[in-house]
């Protein structure tokens, strides 16, 4: 409504622009992806990607992907019913300070989370050097169960979030309401608890198929381990060693879109038609808590185990390894030193250069895309036009895609021959990469930011006299502020451990943290990997903090 | 400076906002846009503003044309020189409260004095001593202020309110609605001011607008609307009617009567001529004042509201009586 009359053409225009730039970065490689797999030796053919799976064993892997997305739905479930339950419904819910602890499983990179687990399970690992007894469950963590369960623990937080919404809303008002309505505690439970928590179970159980089968760091660590393949590691490996086929890839990354776009579609198609709006004005009241004694004991015990497995032990483990003086004495106190971390952090250390190398490579990623995502997000404001709603949806594409699909269709892009812009092996390459892979942060923080700006604090900018440009600066952009804030750090610190862009698109000898713990694990510098893990994770858990106490010291909250 | 608005016309995809409609605001005078919500009112304030665009008709203050269609005249909402209250304050969040009331100055680039002049502006509506406050800091009531006094710190042509006092509870309503009013008398402000609050529109106005369904029914002064409606919707809408069973055909009739409570008599007048009717008490109800009287006169449709000292229970069956000169009647306009 506001900027109606002067504006209209160059606005018209921006998104022009911002559709043909978007297009280029994030739509053109995904479509190269479809195009390359049904387009061989320069004639269409729609069976070749089918013959190609048919060809190889992929059938296999594709099934291993879905029964692995399966399994997890049931893990996560495992862990995050009961924890929604009891935090919705007991006094351990009044713990504020668990609501930021349980993020920490989500906020900690996969491949880092399964390399502490690979550390306590491992033969001669920590769990049989501090609890003997317990070293013959090895061979059997080892396993399909094993993967699932890392897996579990790290996406549960998803699930458990949507849960504890649901329930804590359900517990409120409208369960009483059938209570007063007369209405059995079973009668009250089967139609007014299950349905609508129904609705947000579905919702977390699709989104945590959707993040397990496009998940690369455990695959890629435990799964290879212990032989298990699935499509994102099959992905990598036909891309990255002997014998190298990028038709099969490409073959692979297309099957795995289609599937994860498909999930997205069933998902907001069911949510549009199953979500009911839980969300009051008024706040929601609390309900009585009717747990007291022997339950909270219980609740408090399956808390704390939930936090010493998701946490406690692949912390322990990274950082126990990181402090090791010799591997084969194991935990004692006098085989403790930091020798890793002087080593690691020496002037002219590769590790040195690694990290070094990935703050530039995200400083760089994280500016640009917090520009990119801005406008993206101005633009597509209310999004009321088809072109706004194109905007939207393409800039939030890259969340949606698996990252080692859109990583293979960058490739595919900038490595064809007939591309005249020279960026691919280079740093720039490194640095487009995340920007697309994380545009989507900026947009939705600098998004929702700008839709608490009530349209009526533009029009009384206007109506006082402030210039379209003048009302940007003073108004908008001092409001958005903050949002942008939050996209930059965030595309920072993911960037900055991102592993699989920067296996696949570093150019040759440059190492990144993530690449450089990969390459540590691999060859059994463990100590030097995990310190560099322990460093890299530190440091961007420290700017997260930094951004959470900057947002909340904020002089005006709306 | 008068505001002139001639044949403004506004719609939004089929529905017609508001129909071609003429409005003459005086310099120095308060005037209110009274209607029920979606009679356009609103439409009106925001297309004055600049903040909507009309489809035809003309806008101007003074000899300067804000808007007209034939000539594709548009001044932009920026550049109209007017000051406006919102109905949800619309204050800056992330501005202290006096930069907020500093803004139009600074557009407008009047900074010299920047200082006096914002803190005067505070000083008005007692609030000098909050100016580093922000916003979120303040009460409803003073927030209220701090909208009024961003409005009139830049000496504005006409000061537009769009429901001002909606968004406060019922006693804080009154009491910035006495003060709002002094302050606008005070600074010799030209206001248009828009409500759906009668109580609003009577005691604060020297003009009243009424509209309904994008139509202004009635132009006066608050006293002319109660004594004298021009149609049967300002009647019922202003204030509370009594209504009469039209004499002769009694269908077809195009005139509408009425006569206001406070008229109708128990005793007969000595004096003037008075019309008496049966009617049965229906119920009392005690207002701490009086009481409320509800009434089914013989031979009439509708129910009708008296007032009286005393109570008088239901069932009784009385005479009262109407002074002629109370009576009136107003012609129908189509399908009301």
């Amino acid at each position: 409504m506001f900027n109606s009359f002067s504006l209209k053409p160059i606005r018209g225009l921006s998104v022009l622009l911002a559709l043909l730039v978007l297009g280029g970065l994030i739509v053109v490689p995904l479509a190269e992806i479809f195009i390359q797999s049904v387009y061989r030796d320069g004639e269409l053919q729609w069976a070749a990607p089918f013959r190609t799976i048919a060809d190889s064993d992929s059938a296999r892997v594709m099934l291993n992907t879905v029964w692995l997305g399966l399994c997890v739905i049931l893990g996560t479930t495992l862990l995050a019913l009961p924890l929604a339950w009891i935090m919705a419904n007991t006094a351990i819910g009044r713990k504020r300070w668990l609501d930021i602890v349980l993020l920490i499983p989500f906020m900690t990179p996969p491949y880092i989370g399964s390399m502490g687990w690979i550390l306590f399970m491992q033969k001669n690992g920590y769990l049989s050097q501090l609890i003997p007894g317990l070293s013959n469950l090895t061979p059997a963590f080892f396993s399909f169960m094993g993967m699932v369960t890392i897996m579990s623990l790290h996406l549960f937080p998803f699930l458990y979030l949507l849960l504890r919404g649901a329930l804590e809303r359900i517990g409120g008002s409208l369960e009483e309401a059938g209570a007063v309505m007369g209405a059995t505690p079973f009668y009250r439970f089967r139609r007014i608890i299950v349905p609508l928590l129904l609705s947000s179970f579905g919702m977390g159980a699709m989104l945590v198929f959707v993040k397990t089968i496009a998940e690369f760091g455990t695959p890629a660590t435990f799964g290879r381990k212990i032989g298990y393949d699935v499509m994102t590691s099959e992905i990598h490996r036909y891309i990255s060693s002997w014998p190298i086929s990028f038709g099969t890839a490409t073959s692979l990354s297309s099957l795995l879109l289609t599937a994860c776009l498909l999930m997205w579609y069933v998902q907001s198609v069911l949510s549009r038609r199953f979500t009911y709006s839980l969300v009051g004005g008024k706040g929601s009241r609390r309900s009585s808590l009717r747990s007291g004694g022997p339950i909270l004991w219980v609740s408090i015990l399956f808390v704390f185990l939930l936090l010493l497995f998701s946490i406690g032990i692949p912390y322990f483990s990274i950082i126990a390894a990181s402090t090791m003086k010799l591997r084969g004495v194991g935990l004692s106190w006098n085989n403790l030193t930091l020798d890793a971390y002087r080593e690691l952090l020496r002037w002219g250390n590769p590790g040195m250069k690694a990290l070094m190398s990935s703050i530039w490579l995200s400083l760089a990623a994280s500016t640009i895309a917090v520009v990119l995502g801005t406008w993206c997000a101005l633009l597509i404001r209310r999004s009321q036009t088809a072109s706004q709603r194109m905007v939207d949806l393409i800039s939030l594409m890259p969340n949606t895609v698996p990252g080692i699909v859109m990583v293979v269709g960058l490739i595919l892009l900038w490595n064809s021959p007939w591309m005249p812009i020279p960026l691919y092996n280079t740093y720039g390459m490194v640095v487009l990469t995340y920007v697309v892979l994380f545009l989507p942060y900026t947009v939705q923080y600098v998004k929702s930011a700008a839709g608490q700006i009530d349209g009526s604090l533009m029009q009384a900018g206007q109506v006082f006299g402030g210039r379209p440009a003048y009302l940007l600066r003073r108004i908008t952009l001092p409001l958005i502020l903050p949002g942008m804030l939050a996209g930059w750090m965030m595309t920072f610190t993911i960037s900055a451990r991102e592993l699989v862009a920067s296996l696949l698109i570093l150019p040759p000898s440059v190492q990144t943290s993530a690449t450089f713990i990969f390459a540590q694990f691999e060859q059994g510098e463990v100590s030097l990997g995990m310190a560099m893990a322990v460093v890299s994770v530190g440091f961007t858990t420290l700017i997260l903090i930094t951004m959470e106490s900057l947002g909340s010291r904020r002089k005006w909250n709306r | 400076m008068d505001l002139h608005i001639q044949g403004l016309t506004k719609t939004f995809g089929q529905t017609t906002a508001l129909h071609p409609t003429d409005l003459t605001v005086r310099s120095g005078t308060f005037t209110t846009l009274l209607g029920p919500s979606g009679c356009g009112k609103t439409t009106l304030l925001r297309m004055i503003a600049g903040l909507e665009t009309p489809d035809k008709g003309t806008i101007s203050i003074g000899s300067d044309t804000l808007y007209d269609a034939g000539r594709k005249r548009d001044t932009p909402a920026h550049k109209r020189g007017f000051g406006m209250v919102f109905q949800d304050f619309a204050l800056w969040p992330h501005m202290t409260v006096f930069e907020n009331v500093a803004f139009g100055l600074r557009t407008a680039r009047q900074t010299r004095d920047l200082r006096e002049t914002v803190m005067k502006a505070l000083d008005k509506v007692q609030l000098a001593p909050m100016a580093e406050r922000h916003p979120h800091q303040l009460s409803g009531g003073q927030q209220q202020r701090v909208a009024f006094a961003r409005a009139v710190a830049v000496q504005p042509r006409l000061v537009l309110f769009d429901e001002p006092l909606s968004a406060l509870d019922a006693s804080l309503r009154e009491e910035m609605r006495v003060e709002m009013l002094s302050l606008v008398r005070d600074l010799g402000l030209t206001a248009l001011y828009v409500t759906h609050d009668q109580t609003e529109a009577m005691s604060m106005s020297d003009e009243i607008v009424v509209m309904q369904t994008g139509r202004v029914l009635q132009t006066g002064t608050p006293e002319e609307i109660y004594s004298r409606p021009a149609d049967p919707f300002v009647a019922r809408f202003i204030g509370r009617s009594n209504w009469l069973r039209p004499s002769g055909d009694s269908e077809r009739s195009e005139e509408a009567i009425m006569f206001r409570p406070e008229h109708l008599r128990w005793e007969p007048m000595n004096g003037s001529k008075c019309q008496a009717f049966e009617v049965e008490v229906l119920q009392s109800s005690y207002m701490g004042d009086r009481y409320e009287v509800h009434l089914q006169a013989n031979g009439q449709q509708e129910r009708w509201t008296a007032y009286s000292a005393n109570r008088i229970p239901p069932g009784n069956r009385m005479i009262v009586y109407l002074p002629e000169s109370q009576i009136r009647s107003m012609k129908l306009q189509g399908q009301l």
